[in-house]
């Protein structure tokens, strides 16, 4: 049995080989054919490239932690555009100026629900020993609940997201800034007492969190871009709520990993619907963000928005393999993708890492999703469409491998152009799942596989 | 699992079958109660079905909309002959599926034998032959397919068929000096049958498509498909679209891929949300379309009214043959005096020589066509000159001829 | 055995204790369920009248065959299939092709000839066409399973619809073939939408008692033994890789005789027929009603058929919403399914 699997992964290392080969004097003869052409497919394959990558990264982390689909990944990217649909909605085409106040009190929910349970988990247990479990209690409700007043209230009041969250921006970069400075002082003067370099710190986080506060509030520019912020949160938080209300008690009792890409299903299908009943089945375009210009460059063209999405996506791999190799929360999230278990015997509190795990994947996809968007445009089916597509991107590049995700999601997005040259541009959809179906077949590790 | 079980739901189903084969055939209907009762008169009882949803949104949505307005007006003004008319909506969703589906409901339930619509010709040709075989009028202000003139004696369409426009626009394509031309289509049948008559006219005048691509209706990405469209260096780009978003969205992706040659399409990519999703880059696109006359009273009063109702208006035409078909079908219906009378309304039809929002005089040929109107040819304004009144372009004129 | 066989304990004590009741109702889910959803069909057929319910009818039919043939192969093999409707898809397609005689097509397709065979003839065709499919499909996906198998299935979904879609020389793409012949024997043809309902419980009928042979017999333990434990039937020296391609290739000819049914049935084919989330509503049918288990998916297509009509009766939905309210039902109704009873209503096993 062994033995024949290694059979067959020898034989499809030589014929990945040979068709590696092949695709690539193809490709060779059709630049020298139509250099034009090939600029513009290479330029279209890395703007949808980046998209994949982008989703590819954030399925591969969630699939390696917890082995298994989790289909409300696609659910997220959906959920990323719509929202800044959603809080953008006077500035669409086409809007109907959807602001529902019952969706709004949904998310809301759901967020001070997540807030409730992460501090829960965060200060209660640490707080047990010493407070009064009541007042702890009353505590973190009451925090909660003034966290999901907020979220309705930025929710239901898009036109003024800049002055709603003006004071959230300043707290959060108040506290980078003094934890930044606190640090760097620290090493500056080591051996000098807490307290000053505290106080010096504070201050400093203060003045540069107030000023841009006051940056934030004073630039209604700014909502488009704090709608991402807002989209890719919530989206986040309905990922960790999901993962905490649904598939842990599933997969306590679960004996297959089928039964909670079946629960996913049914939150997709559920999400999926009702996006189309709030905001109706037809595509929309998103509100103009910046770079919809487009930039003639070797003979093709390309917009500044591509670019940045390029960007993004090489960030957010940086990012993510920052965060898997260097920092604790990244040994702990590897240790327990290698065995739950012993993560578990160990002491790692893996409720609290896998939700963490949950909230990255579904910013990951949530940020794919509003980058399509606007890009090209939204529709409540494009949940699925994407998903599948990050699906195949992390299965080409090889599941569980950060770098494979890039690679996969890169030639994922430039196979279906250069695929189509020949062939008539309908038949895309059919390349890349050809292309799955290959790698599945005879290299179903992936380009890159897991180490 | 047992046989038990199975057997168990057969025999259920067997009394079923049985009474279901009893049962007097025409579905009784609330309005088919005796008129004896001192209540007042039943209204007359008409289906309509638009494509409330899907990618024909927009137009069944306006269509729609008009048909409720002038509904309410002859109601307001008494009814005809003091009897109601009563608007039966179904969804349609611009898929024949769909439509077959509608067409079910609303003759089995609601018994109605005289229905308006549908938006696409698509469902047009998909209820077609159910209608025919029912002898039910199907009577569409939208379904422009020229095959859904070959469809039966039953249906009727103020539309102008495919096969005018297509001539139309391969001699509009021809008099303005395009001999090479790329196309891109949706595959749907509307989109399909618009561009298969322009290219066969474009081809007969000596013209050549140099390349050709199709795309899936929910696909937003059209850039590969138009990269190698600009690849072959056509003179010019024809749209065939359905959706007005992805019409939009295919001029925006042109002009953002450096195509600056002129972009020729039909009706769909002149709408009001086509030229918003597509902004500045769609300054200069050419449309042969079906357009209102400014001096037409009866439009701009309707026009009037419309945006006083509903704060919005878009795709004039449209809107007019649909409220045009209300005033139609209560014509005939004043002439039937029966809405179950199929055949009398039928005959009305073919009958009838109507003045109305979209024309003076038209009427209906032995095909069910509409004759007695023409379309134009548009231009679409810069961004800074498109108003509400000229929606978003100034006409050219009549199509040429070569 | 039909659940009502088994004692109904304590009716009683219920009364006195709601926890008594509750586990009373638990352990009578099966029979509750049954008569729950044929109370509503009965009440439904009464409401709306003979004639919507016989179309109805003709739609449960069709959706049960589905149903009851996937269930073959999501139940006995474990494979969640996602690419069913590929292969409905294909039996429709082969019979509209077939026996299409448009008139007015000629117009619109010039190049597509017309062969205008009877129903009964074409449908083999379809049938046999399906399998082949299903046998070469099968070779390349038998060695997925679980989450990777479900991926794959996707995309036979989507390669099957692109290609209804853009074969045109075929299938003659968005056009959708029209005309599509109704069945006839002799001189009797099911035109009508009573013979019509007649026909398709027929098949469903033959589809039923196939599939039920095929559980009960030894062909049908061997499998069952599969799903318990793969490793130790290869070990009994079955060909484990025989038995799921049998069952997979029998469970796509079936779907391909709904497909049929399905085309001649409404006698317009187009490709947003078959399009991917049709197969995954499917998928939760199968789920929903049950694994492994007949009866349940023929509650679970019943009670799918039923809830878009159900649907209208919510006070503030808009008709044009139902579809997509029933998507959301469906999917909350999955979710805790697989929460509080991953076997489904019916179910004897779990994924």
């Amino acid at each position: 049995m062994l033995r024949f699997a290694a059979y067959r992964e020898g034989q499809g290392r030589i014929l990945a080989a040979a068709l590696t080969t092949a695709a690539a004097a193809y490709v060779v003869w059709k630049i020298a054919e139509s250099p034009d052409q090939a600029v513009q497919f290479a330029f279209n394959g890395l703007s949808v490239g980046a998209v994949y990558a982008l989703l590819a990264l954030g399925f591969t982390l969630v699939y390696s932690t917890v082995w298994f689909f989790d289909l409300y990944y696609g659910a997220a990217a959906a959920m990323g555009a719509y929202g800044v649909f959603y809080l953008r909605t006077s500035e669409t085409v086409g809007g109907n100026h959807v602001n529902n106040p019952y969706v709004s009190a949904v998310f809301a929910l759901v967020v001070a629900g997540v807030i409730a349970w992460a501090l829960h988990e965060s200060l209660f247990r640490r707080l047990e020993r010493r407070s009064n479990p009541t007042t702890l209690r009353a505590a973190s409700g009451l925090l909660a609940a003034t966290a999901g007043i907020y979220t309705g209230f930025v929710l239901t009041n898009p036109d003024h997201l800049h002055m709603l969250l003006s004071p959230a921006a300043g707290v959060t970069v108040a506290v980078a800034v003094g934890g930044v400075v606190y640090g760097v002082l620290q090493r500056l003067f080591v051996g000098t007492a807490a307290a000053p370099l505290l106080i010096i710190s504070a201050i400093a986080g203060c003045v540069v969190g107030a000023y841009c506060g006051l940056l934030v509030a004073g630039a209604p520019g700014s909502r488009l871009y704090l709608s991402w912020i807002v989209s890719c949160l919530v989206a986040g938080a309905v990922g960790v709520a999901l993962y905490r209300g649904l598939y842990v008690y599933m997969r306590q009792r679960a004996r297959s990993p089928l039964i909670m890409l079946v629960a996913s299903l049914g939150v997709l299908l559920a999400i999926t619907a009702a996006t189309a009943i709030v905001f109706e089945s037809a595509p929309r375009p998103l509100p103009r963000a910046f770079g919809s210009d487009s930039w003639a460059l070797w003979g093709g063209n390309i917009k500044g928005f591509n670019v940045f999405t390029v960007g993004v996506a090489i960030a957010g791999f940086a990012g993510l393999l920052l965060l898997l190799k260097k920092t604790a929360l990244g040994r702990t999230i590897r240790a327990i993708g290698d065995d739950e278990e012993v993560a578990k015997v160990v002491g790692i509190n893996t409720t609290v890492v896998i939700a963490i795990v949950f909230f990255i994947g579904a910013v990951f996809a949530a940020a794919a999703g509003l980058l399509s968007g606007h890009d090209t445009a939204i529709q409540p089916r494009m949940g699925l469409l994407l998903m599948l597509k990050g699906w195949i991107a992390s299965v080409v590049g090889g599941i569980g491998n950060l770098y494979g995700a890039v690679v996969g999601g890169f030639a994922l997005g430039m196979v279906e152009q250069f695929g189509i040259w020949d062939l008539a541009g309908e038949w895309k959809d059919v390349i890349s799942f050809l292309i799955l179906i290959l790698f599945l077949s005879f290299w179903p590790r992936g380009l890159l596989p897991r180490g | 699992m047992s046989i038990w079980r199975v057997t168990l739901v057969f025999l259920l189903l067997i009394p079923a079958l049985v009474v279901a084969a009893c049962a007097d055939e025409p579905t009784p209907t609330p309005t088919a109660a005796p008129t004896a009762t001192p209540t007042p008169v039943p209204p007359f009882k008409i289906g309509v079905m638009e494509s409330l949803t899907g990618p024909g949104e927009t137009y069944g949505t306006v269509s729609n909309q008009a048909k409720q307005l002038a509904i309410d007006e002859i109601n307001a003004a008494g009814g005809i002959d003091g009897r109601m008319i009563e608007l039966v909506v179904e969804d349609s969703k611009c898929s024949a599926q769909d439509a077959i589906t509608a067409y079910r409901k609303l003759t089995d339930v609601d018994g109605v034998k005289i229905i308006l619509g549908t938006s696409c010709s698509g469902a047009m040709l998909g209820a077609a032959p159910l209608a025919e075989a029912d002898g039910v009028v199907l009577f569409s202000g939208l379904a422009t397919n020229p095959d859904i003139a070959e469809a039966g004696d039953y249906i009727f369409r103020t539309a102008m068929s495919d096969a005018q426009l297509g001539i139309d626009t391969g001699n509009l394509l021809w008099a303005d000096g395009i001999r090479t031309l790329a196309t891109i289509t949706e595959a749907t049948d509307y989109a399909e049958g618009v561009r298969r008559s322009s290219v066969a006219r474009f081809e007969e005048l000596g013209g050549e498509v140099v390349a050709e691509e199709r795309y899936p209706s929910d696909i937003t990405d059209f850039r590969s498909q138009l990269t190698k469209l600009f690849n072959a260096d056509p003179d010019a780009l024809h749209i065939a679209a359905q959706a007005e978003f992805s019409g939009g969205t295919i001029v925006k992706q042109s002009r953002e891929l450096g195509f600056d040659g002129p972009i020729y399409s039909e009706v769909v990519p002149v709408g009001a949300t086509a030229l918003e999703v597509a902004g500045e880059a769609a300054t200069g696109l050419k449309a042969v379309t079906a357009d209102l006359d400014p001096a037409n009273r009866v439009a701009q009063r309707v026009l009037q009214d419309f945006r006083a109702r509903y704060d919005y208006v878009t795709l004039p035409w449209y809107l007019g043959s649909a409220y045009d078909d209300v005033y139609i079908t209560a014509e005939c219906l004043k002439r039937t005096g029966d809405d179950q009378d199929a055949d009398g309304f039928r005959d009305c039809l073919y009958d009838i020589t109507w003045s109305g929002a979209i024309g003076e005089n038209y009427s209906f040929d032995d095909k069910g066509e509409v004759v007695g109107l023409s379309n134009l040819v548009v231009e679409v304004l810069p961004l800074s000159e498109r108003t509400e009144e000229n929606q978003g372009y100034r006409v050219l004129g009549g199509a040429p001829t070569p | 055995m039909f659940t009502g066989s088994r004692r109904l304990p304590g009716l009683k004590r219920s009364v006195r204790d709601p926890g008594a009741f509750i586990r009373l109702a638990r352990s009578n889910l099966e029979l509750w369920a049954n008569l729950v959803i044929i109370a509503w069909a009965v009440t439904f057929a009464i409401l709306q009248g003979t004639g919507f319910a016989i179309t109805l009818g003709t739609v449960f039919a069709i959706w049960a065959i589905l149903a009851v043939s996937l269930n073959l192969v999501v139940g006995f093999t474990g494979l969640l299939s996602v690419g069913h409707i590929g292969f409905f898809g294909i039996g429709a397609y082969t019979v509209a092709v077939l026996t299409s005689n448009a008139s007015y097509e000629q117009l619109r397709t010039e190049a597509i000839p017309t062969f205008g065979w009877p129903f009964f003839a074409a449908l083999p065709v379809g049938v046999v066409l399906a399998g082949l499919t299903a046998v070469a499909v099968g070779v390349v996906f038998n060695r997925f399973r679980d989450d990777i198998f479900v991926l794959v299935s996707f995309g036979f979904a989507i390669i099957c619809f692109n290609v209804f879609l853009n074969a045109r020389a075929v299938t003659r793409g968005a056009f959708g073939i029209h005309e599509v012949a109704k069945p006839q024997i002799g001189g009797w043809v099911f035109d009508d939408e009573l013979s019509f309902l007649a026909l398709a419980v027929v098949f469903l009928l033959v589809v039923v008692l196939l599939s039920w042979f095929i559980v009960t017999s030894s062909f049908g333990r061997v499998l069952t033994a599969i799903r318990e434990d793969e490793r130790a039937t290869e070990v009994f020296g079955y060909q484990v890789t025989h038995y799921k391609l049998t069952v997979w290739v029998l469970s796509a000819m079936m779907a391909a005789a709904a497909g049929g049914l399905f085309a001649s049935w409404t006698t317009f084919i187009d490709p947003n027929s078959f399009v991917l989330l049709e197969s995954i509503l499917l998928v939760s049918i199968v789920i929903l009603g049950g694994l492994a288990t007949i009866w349940g998916s023929l509650l679970g297509a019943m009670t799918f058929v039923l809830l878009e009509e159900g649907m209208r009766f919510v006070p503030g939905l808009p008709d044009q919403y139902v579809g997509q309210a029933r998507q959301v039902v469906l999917g909350v109704l999955l979710v805790l399914l697989m929460l509080f009873r991953p076997q489904g209503l019916l179910g004897r096993y779990r994924l």
